[in-house]
């Protein structure tokens, strides 16, 4: 019934994230709730400063990862659960949030900021922004500690799992780049010749508003932009 | 030039914000209860009574000062909750509160004469005269100037002004009238004054419309964005309307304040103090910016012109302007 | 308790002949009891309208109308400034006040406060009150809630007694007339900027009288062409009329005694016969309502402020 996922792009991410589609899903999930739980007892703040939006249902969709996870308030610890393409969701999320795996966890661990990743379009929001707002302002006082709560969650396993983490992150950028360097080889004559298409697009467009601009001159509207 | 007296006011949402904007180089953290009686009352933000003691005990020391933006309009019936964070400012030691309600200064000023009161730019008071009434009334001793003014009408108030002046250096742009503008309550029945919100997130809906977002606030759509089109908040005053048959951004584009450029101007001017808007940005952001704007004041006070580093990543559509202070503005 | 009709002042810039006429139709024909005038939204309108003051203030004077004199919402500069001392020396009747920097001119005599000035409450109700404030026009977003603390408070509970200001007293005459727009476009911002003259291409300074063109406003539409907002000069107002026709009587029970209509460029003067008819009795609630349908048009109304609901709503 859901099909707010558009595919993820190709990416090192991807790649290495395709392993987690190969857990079963009671064990993603179970791993998953862990880390929830042991955040909300370092931060016992966030929870609380999110008591009002207990019930809504939020969609984290990390682009370059071949899963999603749908976060809900409660009053006390928020559940998680993961979702993928293929993955049905019971109920529709009130907002979802979508950008690249290592934009949100900079965004969890308050490295960025928010409204500048949503500005240059890096982060894309739909629906309930007060829930999304609200998320992210109590995150950003929390001052999360990815590592801290995977030594939270994993106990003895935690150096693997930080590992993996950094992997994730650190690892990821080698391997985006030989991604994408792949990418780039296979898709490298495609690409010529779009520039070229591009380009004369720009240059029939930028015709086009001369022709206007002459048609209307002297017209009053130099200041404004056409949508359309 | 009276440069070194420059006085940098910078936003703090949370506990977080404070602590980076005072290690960042503030001399001054403002912020707000987490409630009603400020302007910035957005979910999970502000500060609990307990928060507000805290930051003034990592504030001082360091050699920071506090102030409690208590600015917005008590509705009819319910003063309560703003002479309680008056009180409450006075008891816990804040250095400032700043006000735009005639009431609430009223108030201020008879119950606790020793606090001082600075006025609110959602006071709106864009002339020396009205300063003065302020002054005269409630013993202000300081006003935040409205985003609309030029430089020159600046220079002009902080010459006749009987009290200090401060202004806007950084950050969002207004470019209404602060304090009386009901475009956002027309639009969502809430408004800055009468729910210390503007175009609150709760009406904002972002509906995907094949490759492009529609962005709706309340029943209105205020605009439409190809994917990948640098944005802007979806505040009514910053959305793209029609009028006379074109489409446009037609009160302000999606960019931010940067005057960083006219800090000499300001000081020469004779303002006293600069104020960096944003108490609902992130802590990151908060570090950087009034970093970067210290680090300006610093250039500044050296007698050289201040050469902004790009802040423009962190702006709204991703670009800045000088404002009303630029003189094509108007 | 008696309720009165205000006609507010004309917001909009209209040829100086077409703006002196329709004084003097409102002045022979229309029944309200106050009406308004004096230049608001921008100061280079005023100088066309200023010769036909005289002629104006006397047939409104003639015709048994008070005169009140409304300055302009937005003071930043001595041009601003100077129409608030223009209306003082001119003492052909009560002076109203749009900005705070027009207070001090008027402090300690009568004088009527418009609603472009924030009064929420009662503290700062009873503060003006206690400066020479004789009537109130709340803000347009108020909602009836505040309305009524507003207007039935009673002298005595109002303010903080304890903590008057020394020497300033509630004035004997108790506290100040309470006035709410009933009709008309909702002032809702002001800027310095001239939103006008950007729309038609042109600076502020160089804006060749751009809102002169559009004598009910600039409508401005959203992307979808639904009507939204219009520009006047520096000010936005609403795109749909404010009607608190069907609200007269809840705004009576509040203590509103009168009762001001903003001019739009429709029949105003059956628009005000219609409002007294209404106020008097003399014609049912949905007969008006239809009649007011029919002089408003095509454009919209609204009422959603003073129900605590979005103001472009229509209850």
């Amino acid at each position: 019934m859901l099909d707010f996922r558009s595919p993820p792009p190709l990416s090192g991410a991807l790649v290495a994230g395709l392993p987690l589609r190969l857990l079963p899903t009671p064990t993603l999930a179970w791993f998953l709730q862990r880390s929830v739980d042991a955040f909300c007892r370092l931060h016992p703040g966030v929870p609380e400063r999110l008591a009002d939006y207990a019930g809504r249902h939020l969609l984290l969709d990390p682009s370059d990862l071949p899963v999603a996870f749908i976060l809900t308030l409660t009053n006390g610890p928020p559940r998680i659960a993961a979702v993928g393409q293929d993955r049905q969701s019971h109920e529709a999320p009130d907002a979802s949030v979508r950008g690249a795996l290592a934009d949100l966890t900079a965004l969890l661990e308050g490295e960025v900021d928010g409204d500048a990743l949503f500005f240059s379009r890096h982060l894309q929001i739909t629906g309930d922004m007060e829930l999304v707002l609200a998320l992210r302002n109590a995150l950003d006082d929390a001052r999360v500690d990815l590592r801290q709560i995977i030594g939270e969650t994993f106990g003895h396993a935690a150096p693997l799992a930080r590992a993996a983490l950094d992997a994730a992150l650190g690892g990821y950028t080698r391997l985006d780049r030989d991604v994408s360097l792949l990418g780039r080889a296979v898709t490298a004559a495609t690409h010529e010749r779009l520039e070229r298409q591009s380009s004369e697009i720009g240059k029939l467009r930028a015709e086009i508003r001369e022709l206007r601009t002459q048609r209307r001159r002297p017209g009053p509207q130099r200041r404004q932009e056409d949508v359309s | 030039m009276n440069l070194p007296g420059l006085e940098l006011v910078c936003p703090a949402g949370t506990p977080a914000a404070l602590e980076a904007a005072v290690d960042a180089g503030a001399d001054t953290v403002y912020l707000g209860f987490r409630d009603c009686t400020n302007a910035r009352n957005f979910p999970g933000l502000n500060f609990s009574r307990k928060e507000l003691e805290a930051a003034v005990a990592y504030a001082h020391p360091r050699g920071s000062k506090v102030y409690l933006a208590i600015n917005s309009f008590p509705q009819a019936g319910n003063e309560g909750p703003w002479r309680q964070a008056v009180d409450d400012a006075a008891g816990l030691g804040v250095d400032a509160i700043i006000v735009s309600d005639i009431g609430v200064l009223d108030y201020a000023a008879q119950s606790h004469p020793d606090l001082r009161r600075h006025l609110s730019v959602q006071a709106s008071a864009a002339h020396p005269l009205a300063l003065a009434y302020y002054h005269r009334n409630f013993g202000i001793t300081r006003a935040v100037l409205p985003r609309v003014l030029t430089v020159p009408q600046i220079k002009e108030i902080a010459a006749e002004a009987p009290v200090e002046t401060e202004v806007f250096v950084y950050g969002g742009m207004c470019p209404m009238a602060e304090g009386r503008c009901a475009l956002s309550s027309y639009a969502t029945g809430r408004s800055p004054n009468t729910a210390g919100v503007c175009s609150p997130a709760s009406h904002v809906r972002y509906v995907p419309e094949g490759g492009r977002v529609q962005v709706r606030l309340g029943d209105f759509t205020i605009n439409r964005f190809e994917s990948g089109e640098p944005s802007g908040y979806p505040t009514l005053c910053k959305g793209r309307f029609k009028a006379r048959g074109h489409a446009s951004y037609l009160f302000e584009d999606p960019v931010s304040l940067d005057a960083r450029p006219l800090i000499p101007e300001l000081a020469a001017a004779g303002v006293k103090a600069l104020k960096i808007e944003g108490r609902q940005r992130g802590r990151a952001y908060i570090a950087q910016v009034v970093s970067a704007l210290r680090e300006a004041v610093e250039e500044a006070a050296a007698g050289r012109a201040p050469e902004p580093t790009s802040l423009a990543a962190l702006s709204e559509g991703g670009r800045s302007t000088g404002g009303a202070y630029r003189k094509d503005w108007r | 308790m008696t309720t009165l009709l205000t006609l507010g002042p004309l917001l909009y810039h209209w040829p100086a002949e077409a703006w002196r006429d329709f004084y003097f139709r409102i002045a022979d024909e229309a029944p309200v009891t106050s009406v308004c005038l004096g230049e608001v939204v921008c100061p280079k309108r005023a100088p066309f309208t200023f010769p036909h003051y005289e002629d104006v203030i006397q047939r409104l004077e003639t015709a048994g109308k008070e005169v009140v004199l409304s300055t302009p919402a937005l003071i930043t500069d001595q041009r601003d400034l100077a129409l608030v001392k223009d209306a003082v020396e001119l003492g052909a009747g009560l002076v109203e006040a749009n900005d705070v920097a027009a207070l001090p001119l008027l402090a300690g005599r009568p004088h009527v406060i418009g609603p472009y000035v924030n009064v929420y409450n009662e503290s700062t109700l009873a503060r003006l009150s206690a400066d020479g404030a004789v009537r109130v026009t709340l803000p347009v977003e108020l909602p009836a809630a505040s309305i009524g603390k507003l207007a039935g408070q009673d002298a005595p509970e109002t303010g903080m007694p304890e903590i008057g200001m020394p020497g300033i007293g509630m004035p004997e005459t108790g506290m100040p007339e309470i006035e709410i727009q009933v009709f008309g476009r909702w002032p809702l911002a002001i800027s310095a900027r001239c939103y006008h003259a950007r729309a038609y291409g042109r600076s502020k300074d160089g804006c060749l009288y751009a809102c002169g063109e559009d004598p009910d406003g600039l409508p401005v539409e959203t992307l979808d062409d639904e009507p939204f907002l219009v520009v006047n000069g520096v000010q936005t107002q609403s795109a749909s009329y404010g009607c608190l026709l069907n609200e007269l009587d809840l705004l009576k029970a509040c203590g509103v005694s009168r009762f001001r209509l903003s001019p739009q460029k429709i029949g105003m003067i059956e628009v005000a016969r219609l409002f007294q008819d209404r106020l008097d009795g003399r014609i049912g609630r949905e007969e008006a309502s239809v009649a007011l349908r029919q002089l408003a048009g095509h454009t919209a109304l609204s009422n959603g402020f003073f129900h605590g609901r979005e103001g472009a709503q229509f209850v």
